[in-house]
């Protein structure tokens, strides 16, 4: 049995912060429209009441939910510091926090994309890519009933003009009950610890989640 | 160690080869502050007065030669001297230098989220408008403006008988051109926050600064040094102010 055959395989659609071409559209995929398109950077926010500061991408998920990239000063520590992205409600026209990831460290963005399967209403899984001069990688969030988890890293990038460049528009999830899989439709550059990067073929990576933490597989 | 040289004697009573006199002329340039007032030479190989009191100033004043002969000899003294203070042609990107927010993670190497990612350069504090100069006499290899780094210029320059590139990122203008002959402390832009920099905060505005010693470079760190080993010493905790 082919993979694409066992896996009951659905798509997720961007619904903000990537641009519509951002997810593979394959007919292997069930076909993907793009589900919403909203102002970017969407509702302007008064964030001042809740104190974050440098907040950069807002993502309007329903009429009082956003998602939003910010520093949060009072929280940073040592090893925990930089821009986060925050799960915010509106109650009542005041924001509160409803989920705030760990710091993006040095990263000057973090911009999340949101996808949603098109069969099913949850989870939404949001893909937060973050850099500096260039892009350091995904991190990957599920939301459901406003219950926000991160589940891991896909620490890998690709190869724009000899700069490591975001993954998120190369990126293909499919979903199998609470299994999610992640893979690629371009090679990939993969860090190593002396700084230099190796390419990993699109085809002989990719990540899996089954209900604790994304784990990667490389052929 | 200097790489310096030349094939036969410059200056008073030398054989004054063509190409040996300008080798000597822009060395003696790269060390005009310390031989002041001495005016910059031409570095046309010929010579002539101006290129053989600049010598005799240097001897004088660099080596402490009570009676210069005002001649460079090949292996001799005075082109070790020139060659070893050739730093000197060395200048900084700005007039004030210091790694942002005086962190270790602006500085080069696996430096960057607790040694998980790595800074290719150097992050110097910079206002939007700052003025940029060039680190040495040198030739701009190109001028791009691409999304991550936003716009940059690179420069090639020798140093130490190496060619090297000096990479300036996010910048707000460039003075210059591809192709263009640059001396060193030329202004060759204004500092900006370009590319990705444009998400930072006013407060963390920068000069992101690499020095190459390709011209292609890889991804990751291939193709770049850390700039201490041009300059010395990292500006980490005190900024060098250049004239």
């Amino acid at each position: 049995m082919s993979f694409k055959k066992f896996w009951v395989i659905m798509s997720f659609i961007c619904l903000l912060a990537c641009n519509s071409s951002a997810v593979s559209v394959t007919d292997e995929t069930g076909g993907q429209k793009e589900y919403l398109k909203t102002d970017f950077p969407g509702e302007k926010m008064d964030l001042s009441s809740i104190r974050l500061e440098n907040c950069q991408s807002v993502v309007q998920l329903e009429k009082n939910l956003f998602l939003v990239s910010c520093r949060n000063p009072k929280k940073d520590s040592e090893k925990d510091y930089g821009l986060r992205l925050f799960l915010i409600e509106k109650i009542k026209g005041k924001p509160v926090i409803r989920f705030q990831s760990h710091g993006a460290g040095d990263s000057y963005y973090m911009k999340p994309s949101v996808f949603k399967n098109v069969k099913a209403e949850k989870p939404l899984i949001i893909l937060a890519e973050a850099g500096a001069e260039f892009s350091y990688g995904i991190g990957v969030y599920l939301l459901s009933d406003l219950q926000m988890k991160y589940i891991g890293e896909l620490d890998v990038t690709v190869n724009e003009d000899d700069t490591p460049s975001s993954a998120v528009p190369f990126t293909k999830i499919m979903q199998k009950g609470d299994e999610l899989i992640f893979s690629f439709t371009k090679d990939l550059l993969m860090l190593q610890n002396n700084g230099e990067y190796i390419t990993i073929p699109k085809d002989q990576i990719r990540y899996r989640y089954i209900g604790k933490r994304l784990e990667k597989t490389i052929n | 160690m200097s790489n310096a040289a030349i094939t036969a004697s410059v200056g008073k009573g030398g054989v004054n080869k063509h190409q040996d006199v300008v080798t000597i002329q822009k060395l003696l340039n790269q060390n005009i502050k310390a031989i002041a007032p001495t005016p910059l030479l031409k570095a046309d190989g010929q010579i002539g007065s101006k290129t053989i009191s600049a010598i005799e100033a240097f001897q004088r004043k660099v080596m402490g030669i009570a009676s210069p002969d005002g001649r460079v000899d090949p292996g001799g003294r005075t082109i070790k001297k020139l060659g070893s203070a050739e730093t000197t042609g060395i200048a900084w990107p700005l007039k004030t230098n210091v790694i942002r927010g005086r962190k270790n993670s602006n500085t080069f190497g696996m430096v960057r989220n607790g040694g998980k990612r790595a800074h290719q350069g150097w992050d110097f504090e910079a206002k939007k408008g700052t003025a940029a100069y060039a680190v040495a006499d040198g030739t701009v290899e190109f001028i791009k403006n691409s999304g991550d780094y936003g716009l940059q210029m690179c420069m090639s320059f020798k140093y130490k008988g190496k060619t090297y590139y000096a990479f300036y990122a996010h910048m707000q203008k460039t003075d210059v051109k591809k192709g263009d002959r640059v001396s060193v402390k030329q202004k060759i832009g204004t500092c900006g926050k370009t590319g990705n920099a444009s998400n930072l905060p006013a407060s963390e505005n920068h000069l992101h600064f690499e020095i190459r010693t390709q011209f292609n470079c890889s991804t990751g760190l291939g193709g770049r040094v850390s700039p201490i080993s041009i300059y010395g010493k990292c500006p980490l905790n005190a900024p060098v102010h250049q004239a």
